[in-house]
């Protein structure tokens, strides 16, 4: 099994959810495509889309909601499979 | 209060600001408009823009051309030719041309009714807009609201924050109106909305947020990015520091149809551009009326 | 004729002076937010340095050139490819018809500036081609570039050759390249409104941290700090100006003013509003206005009081650095 990384292309605010009291986009453990939304960073108050990248499974996320991230920073680890 | 001699402060070493006073009224506006009608006669080398507001003027300058000392210089000689507001027989500006604007609005409309009620779902202590300018002005109810704030004519005495967004002062201190502005501020305002925020009255250019007290709306725009409307030719904001308004109250069919005329493209504005504003026969008007 | 394949997060056309003469109306100067890039990549394509270019905002925009073309790359650093070689930043390069830039995201700064000989030719609105996004103005279909957009070049005036940016005439858009003292802290001078904040509060703005809010832009710079305490003046003052510490009867806003919303720090910079309701304590000067431009969200920054001398003089050294001084012919090192 190996991991792929979801790294941010942008600094800014990393949201799980696509507002303040809506459910995350995705949680732990849910199969992704590429092209799924996993969050979203604010930057100059805009709201840009983070995706997967990789199928495969969203094994971790290693930052929170809301914490402050820069540009090429790790967000998430997905379990894509096979060697 | 109006200053003796305007305060000059710098803003980096490119802005001064030029204070002239530190009170909000007709008599300190006109002359921050006189002081900026000289200044750009003079044609100041160096002098790049000016922006005036509601007492006092930015100064835009070339460090490289003209010093801060050199503009401070300048401007306070204007100043003593210009300061005297026509009341006390100085030597202050008498006379200058003003546009004058009929606004047509439609009071109480539902557009800004929907915005405040939309509002309040998040602060449903917030009391109704019409209701609190009523209330916060000894005012019996809306027909006596719209009664007053149609009543007089409005000065222009600045435009900012938002292109083509004008501050506009009541001639007629019989009808000015006051009233506190929202906290927090609205996150979205109709295009067109007639606000009311502190002594001033704006016209919202567009779909901005906001903070001022909100109860009409005029189907003229006041902001056409593609200067599409014969008003426009100029510049894609319609009203100028030093232009004047008035608000005419209409009902919805004809609201309706001015809307149509703004989509088709065939709108005229109704302006007049064959005044002149006397400073001397309005302040004799003030007199007249008890004002002054 | 450039083809805009992936517009980046928000790029736009802008040149200076910007735009001039209708700030009364509420339309800003606009321009780029680094002048001190922008007119070194000018400078590198043989353009007047004010010539009209792009400014890209931490994702950069892939282009098609629709004719040979020199072009340069300046601002902050990014891995850039033309067609799949990656191509070196303040340098002179040339691009043959066909060939595709594709730009990466701003690794170190915020903004970044794509000149090409001969300029960008989009109409100019109300006397400028400077770009005001929010409002529409200006860029070639009103505002930042879109997908499929395709903008006019002017004819470039002949070639200067290759040339690069020495690297001491560049600005230290990154941390470890801020060697000197004088890079380490923004320059602010006092005024218009310093009067108006206890001189506790001016002590503590010059020694405190203050931490880039994401959300900053173009229209403002938002920074969180320590809280700002106020003097008699903005207590006793008449109810017009309005009931907080912070507020002031509505005043023009100069470009790089740091005016105290409530308690909120904002730097004015190149799209912000013309004027407005709030304090306006202290300044930054001109010749700092690019570090403004290249603030990164997060970053930490820190001030020091400069006065209008320093300020002259350090404009001054400034508009020598931008200049062919600062230039060296690449063509000399080839063997």
């Amino acid at each position: 099994m190996s991991d792929a990384e979801v790294r941010s292309e942008l600094p800014g605010t990393f949201y799980r959810s696509p507002a303040p009291g809506e459910p995350p986009f995705v949680e732990e453990g849910q199969a992704v495509k590429a092209d799924t939304v996993i969050g979203i960073i604010e930057l100059m108050k805009q709201f840009n889309d983070v995706t997967a990248g990789v199928a495969g499974v969203l094994r971790a996320f290693s930052v929170t909601d809301g914490d402050a991230v820069d540009a090429d920073v790790t967000l998430a680890l997905i379990a894509t499979g096979g060697s | 209060m109006h200053h003796c001699e305007p305060h000059f402060k710098p803003g980096g070493d490119c802005f001064i600001e030029v204070e002239l006073g530190d009170e909000m009224s007709f008599n300190l506006n006109v002359r921050v408009h006189a002081l900026a009608a000289a200044v750009r006669a003079a044609k100041i080398e160096g002098i790049v823009e000016l922006v005036p507001e509601l007492a006092s003027l930015l100064v835009s300058y070339d460090p490289d051309r003209i010093s801060f000392a050199d503009t401070v210089s300048e401007i306070k000689k204007l100043s003593e030719l210009t300061s005297g507001d026509g009341n006390d027989g100085g030597q202050g500006a008498q006379e200058m041309p003003s546009r004058l604007f009929h606004v047509p609005v439609l009071y109480f409309d539902p557009w800004t009714t929907e915005c405040v009620d939309d509002y309040r779902k998040t602060y449903p202590d917030k009391l109704p807009d019409p209701e609190l300018l009523c209330e916060a002005n000894g005012l019996p109810d809306r027909a006596a609201l719209r009664r007053v704030h149609s009543g007089t004519e409005y000065w222009v005495a600045a435009l900012g924050f938002w292109p083509g967004l004008c501050s506009l002062m009541p001639l007629d201190p019989r009808a000015q109106l006051n009233a506190p502005k929202y906290n927090p501020p609205r996150g979205w305002t109709p295009k067109g909305t007639i606000g009311l925020g502190g002594g001033i009255s704006c016209i919202y250019p567009d779909r901005t947020p906001g903070g001022y007290q909100i109860f009409a709306r005029t189907p003229m725009p006041t902001w056409d990015r593609d200067q599409r409307l014969a008003a426009f030719k100029d510049s894609p904001a319609l009203v100028r520091p030093g232009d004047r308004v008035r608000f005419v109250p209409i009902e919805r069919d004809e609201y309706d149809h001015i809307e149509a005329q703004v989509a088709e493209g065939t709108y005229r504005h109704p302006m007049v551009d064959y005044q002149t504003f006397s400073i001397p026969r309005y302040h004799a008007w003030l007199r007249d009326i008890g004002e002054e | 004729m450039l083809e805009i394949l992936k517009p980046g997060l928000e790029t736009t056309v802008q040149e200076l002076p910007g735009r001039i003469g209708h700030w009364e109306q509420g339309f800003p100067p606009s321009g780029p937010a680094d002048p001190w890039s922008f007119r070194l990549a000018n400078l590198l394509v043989g353009n007047d340095r004010d010539t009209a270019a792009l400014e890209w905002q931490f994702v950069g925009p892939a282009l098609r050139f629709h004719r040979d073309c020199t072009i340069a790359l300046t601002g902050a650093d990014m891995a850039v490819k033309l067609d799949d070689t990656p191509v070196p930043l303040w340098q002179t390069l040339r691009v043959r018809t066909g060939q595709v830039l594709t730009c990466g995201a701003a690794r170190t700064g915020a903004r970044g500036y794509i000149a090409i000989a001969g300029g960008v030719q989009t109409p100019a609105v109300l006397g400028s081609r400077a770009t005001f996004h929010m409002a529409g103005i200006g860029g070639g279909s009103g505002g930042a570039l879109k997908n499929g957009e395709r903008l006019p070049l002017g004819e470039a005036a002949s070639s200067r050759g290759l040339l690069q940016v020495a690297p001491a005439a560049r600005p230290p858009i990154d941390l470890k390249d801020r060697t000197r003292h004088e890079e380490q802290a923004i320059a602010a001078m006092l005024g218009p409104n310093d009067s108006w904040l206890h001189s506790d509060a001016i002590e503590m703005f010059f020694s405190s941290e203050w931490t880039v809010q994401a959300r900053s832009n173009r229209t403002g710079l938002r920074l969180t700090g320590p809280d700002f305490t106020f003097s008699e003046r903005a207590y006793s003052k008449r109810p017009e100006h309005g009931r907080d510490p912070s507020n002031i009867l509505d005043h023009g806003y100069p470009l790089g003013g740091i005016s105290i919303a409530g308690q909120t720090a904002i730097i004015l910079i190149h799209d912000a509003p013309s004027a407005g309701g709030f304090i306006i304590p202290f300044t930054v000067p001109r010749c700092d206005l690019w570090r403004l431009g290249q603030a990164r969200p997060n970053e930490k920054l820190r001030f020091r009081q400069v006065t209008m001398n320093d300020a002259s003089a350090a404009r001054r050294r400034l508009d020598e650095l931008c200049s062919h001084q600062s230039l060296v012919d690449l063509a000399r090192w080839i063997a």
